[in-house]
């Protein structure tokens, strides 16, 4: 990131030399200033929020103009978009990426580029506004991604014993034999680190241990008393040593699972993430329209791998059907949908098993009684099925097939006479439909029934927790890992992304729309409406400071807020305005954690101000 | 159709998929003739262990079923017989134990028994509901509509008692057993109800209530009011412990004359860990038990060598090959050749496939009564273990294991009860003997019964028990001060000429007992053909059993090459540095997978974004494309349950899932 010197460079050894005795008496000192950022602009921009903003009015300030910084950042546009960055909640190192500020979440590996050079301007001016000489600026980026602070210090204080051990070994005080091989060590240990910083303590080494040989007879000489802070001239600002000592932010190397998960919620963790918006980057999120557009066109480069996945595991096909012709349960789980390896496995079972019934787990409409129904409907010839009254209750209804299934089927199941089995393909049982534990519990007493044959496969990783001890005894699992790769079937990206980030609204009827049926509806509608969307955006702003993660307006609140302002007079009329709302999905009701029933427009809060406006 | 929410599979296209069907190749052509050694040999296993397990609690069911018979006498004073089950850990084999109970129950007598959840019946509305519709249905369901006549007319509602009685009435119902299972997890009040209302209907209905206790009985007291308890009768009884239950059925499975397969120590040991560590539960081990076979019959072409009726005619040709190239068949030709005229066995039987066969069957023959002896030899220790006083206890299960795993030739727990067998008295001798003769029914142990003659009739005229020498009671220590030294001093006591006829006996049981040890405590991986009556495979047990669903969606997604196995993706270029495994040619969303990854708890979906584009966007300007591929691949992370939205800042997603934990 930074002017990277040549450790030997005449000027620097010029340098070192000056500080040695700086370097030599005030080493705990150093040892912090070198921990972190080393530039003094580093530390003044720790000590603020870090934000590149911020950083920029500071080194603005201290510069005196910020005219020549403009012209940088008109160069920084142009900075190739080759940049690797690494996501990160990293507040020290602030970047720009094309010409944007990307924040404090990303930090990035910039090649010498414009931005670097830019920078390096920057902290100079900085180090010369704070009086500095801009010595001992190790390069930052090389400090990064390293090992963490404590490692560091543990590497540094071994070299220092190192370098005094390789000293006292020059002094030719010690010559045992059996020092060589401490010797060899220590040179080891401190050749293993070839930082400048290194080579700088040896040096300051070498000039303490001189004073102290010099001190056998007389006292020290004055040059080797500590020096004033003036005389150092190293820019620490004063107290900044009781500041807290900021952790590095990329968690240190070789945590395990757990450590890493505490670290990253540690008390005080400023869990820090920019103010980007992705309208305020520049990214559009697609309509599906668009979506399919391109996603008819495109080719996935990994289709011969998956192919060859697919067929790996085919080869198991006549392994699950051993095992569920022994009355196990397969379940297919892993990455991937695994429905296509379901719609291969039936091609090929289908001659000796004519009964198969396929239940889509991930089709949003599916309830226990559709199941159940098809499974009749292949039980039973749709002729008697007819005619028949069929009980409304999915228990009774899984009675009757159960008993269905059972009087078909003879005692010994083994003859050839016995009735082919029922093999049910369920894709995804791990579904949001099928996700109650009533469903499974009817599902698994199906599965439970000799006839019945099971192959399901799941897609997400914490499926196990659908079943307790007696439902799994019931189903009789058996597991194998089926990874496909192969895009999941059941998932609507755009919609799904659109409803991960809060967007919904845009879709239903859009700001527009709301408008649209604001307008054929009774000034008290609007004015119930108006109320809604200014306390839904007083809480949002409220809870900004707070930390909340609950929007909307309190049912009750807003209902005796409507009857103080005259909107209505009572509950029932209350309550057919909002279902005007309901209707448009204009308004969608929750409950919070404490049951309390919560009344929001699913809109964000920028589109909220916009609407807010146009409703006054 | 593959939008259709369920739809039953229609086989059109079932003709040319039959034609092109290709019979299975290679080794995999015995499958059918192992499919029939397996139809033969694993139900013949799962009956005996079957069998085993339903009279493990055959005194149980004896008692509550005792208990019921009486019960009409504890209501005639007016209360509720209360039979208490005590479970323990062992709640799964209720199930079983239930079944077995109303099997007894109902056979002979009309009894009924009702088993109630606490998930289906929250309340007491509720529960009677459930109760009066289960024990209606329980009887004979044919006639609900007359049943329905019959209490139209009276306008009850479905959850009075009144109508339990109806029904009842034309049948002359011994008992209405009600059964709470896990009565832990009822309500206190609910239980407090029912027993206040059951013991007001205790004169009309034949009321009994059986509750299982996994806990302790004050428990189950403290929860229940002391009114209700006033109305009550109880009897507490027992079930066997899970834990014994399982050494019973391991025991089973592994011991017997019958046995074709045994599991290696490694599968067992994993199956009784499981058991140990997650839930103790005996259907669960004989799925293990079975899968074990089932995997050794399916993955194994060899084990159609453990077929009874074998011919030789049966065996594909291959398998001769497969058999030459076993490990034990060349480790033990190789010992062969080093006997005289070894080299003619050896080139016979590389030439000729049908001396194979035939030395085949005798070696699978010969490998059984190996393991079968070190079985026994293992359950022998553990029995006479159990019967030298003082010695810890180890289960037979973990015997078993060490045994399979060939270490407990000369390992502690031998050596332990050698060296207490030498100080054994004589009145625990005996048994000790009998054990032994019983356990080698093989009767030409004539030196045993020898010893045992030897020792009836030296005990015979006696009372107090014999000592061996090597007894440490016989000793005295004597301390003598010698010039204000301390001298200790071991003396023998005196022996009798009893003690040291008795000493001799013991001592040959002991060498006896040593000799069968070491002959027997072999290590299988040294039988010949181990590999077809031992089945010790963990890899497809366990993934199968105990799967890492999350370990593998997340080693797919970082590590996409693992699985792929692609050229573009091959982590290379950057060594084991993890940073340097993003690359752009991995799938969408691995590569946001990896980013989500390097993130703290809260997103920025805008930076995440950013990124994602900095990766995969190339130098082409597909804006759209590049963000087709973020669009799906957030989706599935959200799909898999990875994210979840975040109020807290615009545009932002908060983390769920933390990789490896």
């Amino acid at each position: 990131m930074k002017r990277k010197r040549p450790t030997a460079t005449p000027s620097s050894t010029l340098r070192k030399s000056r500080r040695t005795n700086t370097a030599a008496s005030d080493h705990g000192e150093d040892e912090l200033a070198t921990d972190d950022s080393p530039t003094v602009a580093g530390k003044l921009s720790r000590h603020s929020e870090a934000h590149l903003g911020q950083r920029e009015v500071r080194s603005a300030k201290l510069n005196g103009s910020a005219n020549g910084r403009d012209t940088d950042e008109e160069e920084v546009k142009d900075t190739p978009r080759s940049q690797r960055r690494v996501l990160f909640a990293d507040a020290r190192t602030p970047r720009r990426g094309k010409g944007k500020n990307l924040g404090p979440i990303f930090r990035s590996e910039n090649a010498r580029s414009g931005v670097a050079r830019n920078e390096a301007g920057e902290e100079e001016a900085a180090d010369r506004g704070a009086g500095d000489e801009g010595e001992e600026e190790d390069d930052d980026d090389a400090r990064f991604g390293q090992a963490p602070t404590f490692v560091r210090n543990a590497d540094r204080s071994a070299r220092r014993k190192s370098a005094r051990r390789m000293l006292a070994a020059g002094d030719g005080d010690s010559d045992e034999d059996d020092d060589a091989a401490e010797e060899a060590l220590a040179r080891q240990i401190y050749a293993s680190d070839s930082e400048a910083e290194g080579e700088e303590e040896l040096e300051a080494l070498q000039a303490a241990a001189a004073a102290g040989e010099g001190d056998g007879g007389e006292a020290p000489p004055a040059e080797s008393v500590p020096p004033t802070p003036s005389k150092r001239g190293r820019g620490r600002p004063k107290g900044s040593k009781n500041k807290k000592k900021r952790t590095p932010s990329p968690p240190p190397a070789g945590l395990s699972a757990q450590e890493r998960y505490f670290f990253a919620h540690r008390p005080g963790a400023a869990n820090k993430t920019s103010g980007n918006t992705l309208t305020g980057v520049g990214a559009r999120l697609l309509s599906h329209d668009e979506y399919f557009e391109v996603m008819r066109g495109w080719e996935d480069p990994h289709l011969m791998e998956r192919e060859v996945l697919l067929r790996l595991h085919a080869r198991a096909f006549g392994q699950w059907e051993f095992e569920m012709e022994q009355g196990f349960s397969v379940c297919l789980y892993g990455f991937g949908s695994k429905r296509g390896l379901l719609a291969k496995s039936k091609a090929t079972a289908v001659d000796n098993e004519p009964q198969i019934v396929v239940v889509n787990g991930y089709a949003p409409g599916l309830t226990p009684r559709h199941v159940l129904m098809t499974i009749l409907s292949t039980l039973v010839p749709a002729s008697t099925l007819a005619g028949a009254k069929l009980p409304a209750q999915p228990a009774a209804l899984l009675d009757l097939i159960l008993s269905t299934l059972s009087s078909s089927a003879p005692s010994a199941p083994s003859t050839p006479s016995a009735p082919p089995p029922l093999t049910l393909l369920i894709p995804s049982l791990d579904a949001p439909p099928l996700r109650r534990p009533a469903t499974q519990a009817l599902l698994a007493s199906l599965a439970a029934h000799p006839r019945v044959r099971l192959l399901a496969t799941v897609d997400t990783p914490n499926f196990a927790l659908l079943w307790d001890q007696s439902l799994r005894a019931r189903f009789r699992w058996l597991f194998h890992d089926c990874t496909t790769f192969a895009p999941f079937g059941g998932v609507d990206a755009v919609a799904a992304v659109d409803a991960l980030l809060g967007r919904s609204g845009r879709r239903v009827t859009g700001r527009d729309g709301v408008a649209y049926v604001l307008r054929s509806l009774p000034e008290r509608a609007r004015g119930l409406f108006r109320m809604v969307v200014a306390e839904q955006l007083a809480g949002m702003i409220e809870a900004e400071g707070f930390g909340g993660d609950e929007d909307g307006v309190e049912y009750r609140v807003l209902y005796h807020k409507a009857v103080e302002d005259f909107v209505c007079s009572n509950e029932v009329q209350f309550r057919t305005l909002l279902k005007e709302f309901y209707d448009h999905q204009m308004l969608v009701s929750r409950r919070d954690a404490l049951g309390t029933e919560r009344l929001a427009v699913p809109f964000r809060r920028e589109e909220l101000e916009l609407l807010l406006e146009e409703l006054m | 159709m593959e939008h259709e929410v369920a739809y039953r599979f229609k086989a059109t296209q079932s003709r040319p998929v039959k034609r092109r069907r290709v019979l299975p190749g290679g080794l995999q052509t015995s499958w059918a003739t192992r499919k029939r050694a397996y139809d033969e040999l694993w139900p013949a296993q799962r009956n005996r262990i079957q069998t085993a397990l339903d009279h493990v609690n055959h005194e149980t069911v004896d008692g509550v079923s005792h208990f019921a018979f009486q019960a009409q006498d504890v209501r005639r004073s007016g209360k509720v017989p209360v039979a208490l089950v005590i479970t323990g850990s062992s709640i799964t084999s209720w199930t079983s134990f239930l079944g077995s109970l109303s099997d007894r129950l109902t056979s002979s007598r009309a009894n009924l028994v009702v088993s109630l959840r606490s998930g289906e019946s929250p309340n007491l509305k509720t529960l009677l509901r459930v109760l009066i519709a289960k024990a209606s249905a329980g009887g004979d369901s044919g006639n609900e509509d007359e049943t329905l006549l019959h209490h139209n007319t009276g306008r009850l509602l479905n959850y009075d008692l009144q109508l339990l009685e109806d029904l009842l009435r034309e049948r002359a119902t011994e008992n209405v057993v009600i059964a709470f299972e896990e009565s832990e997890t009822f309500d206190g009040a609910l239980l407090s109800d029912t027993i206040n209302l059951i013991s007001s209907w205790v004169d009309r209905i034949p009321f009994m209530i059986i509750f299982s206790v996994a806990t302790t009985l004050e428990n189950l007291q403290h929860r229940i009011s002391r009114g209700s308890l006033r109305h009550t009768e109880g009897r507490t009884f027992s079930i066997a412990p899970a834990s014994e239950v399982l050494e019973l059925a391991l025991d089973i499975a592994v011991r017997g004359d019958s046995i074709p397969l045994w599991v290696g120590c490694s599968v067992s040991n994993m199956i009784m860990a499981r058991q140990k560590d997650y839930f103790q539960c005996t259907d669960l081990l004989i799925d293990s038990l079975q899968y074990a076979y089932m995997s050794h019959f399916y993955a194994n072409p060899l084990s159609i060598f453990l077929l009874e009726d074998l011919q030789y005619a049966a065996v594909p040709r291959d398998h001769f090959e497969a058999l030459r190239n076993l490990g034990s068949f060349r480790r033990h030709v190789e010992s062969i050749l080093e006997i005289e005229n070894g080299a003619d066995v050896v080139r016979a039987l590389l030439e000729s496939d049908e001396r194979l066969f035939q030395y085949a069957r005798d070696g699978v023959s010969r490998a059984r009564a190996l393991v079968k002896g070190l079985v026994a030899a293992v359950h022998l220790l553990h029995t006479l273990r159990s019967h030298v006083p003082r010695l810890d206890h180890i289960t037979l299960s973990s015997l078993y294991i060490r045994g399979l795993a060939g270490e407990l030739n000369l390992s502690p727990p031998v050596r332990e009860l050698l060296l207490s067998i030498k100080m054994v008295p004589s009145n625990v001798l005996p048994r000790l003997l009998e054990e032994v003769l019983r356990h080698s029914s093989n009767n030409s142990d004539l030196a045993l019964v020898e010893l045992q003659q030897r020792l009836k009739t030296l005990t015979s005229c006696r009372t107090a028990p014999l000592r061996s020498h090597h007894d440490t009671h016989g000793e005295t220590i004597r301390t003598t001060i010698v010039a204000q030294k301390v001298e200790l001093s071991k003396q023998k006591s005196r022996i009798s000429e009893d003690d040291s006829a008795y000493s001799e006996i013991v001592d040959q049981f002991h060498d006896y007992l040593e000799r069968h040890f070491m002959r027997t405590f072999l290590r299988p991986e040294n039988i010949f053909m181990h590999e077809i009556v031992i089945y010790d495979l963990k890899s497809p047990h366990r993934d199968v059993f105990m799967p890492r669903p999350r370990f593998a969606i997340e080693r797919a997604l970082s590590l996409p090459h693992d699985y792929l196995d692609c050229s573009c993706c091959h982590p290379t270029a950057g060594g084991s540095n993890l940073e340097n495994t993003l690359s752009a040619s991995q799938p969408a969303t691995s590569i946001l997978y990896q980013l989500y990854m390097e993130s703290g708890p809260l997103i920025n979906v805008a930076d995440l974004w950013l990124a994602f584009d900095a990766v995969v966007g190339g130098t082409n300007n597909q804006e759209a494309a590049v963000m087709t591929q973020f669009q799906r691949a957030l989706a599935e992370l959200r799909y898999l349950g990875m994210i979840r939205p975040s109020r807290r800042k615009a545009d932002h997603v908060t983390k769920v899932s933390w990789k490896g934990l």
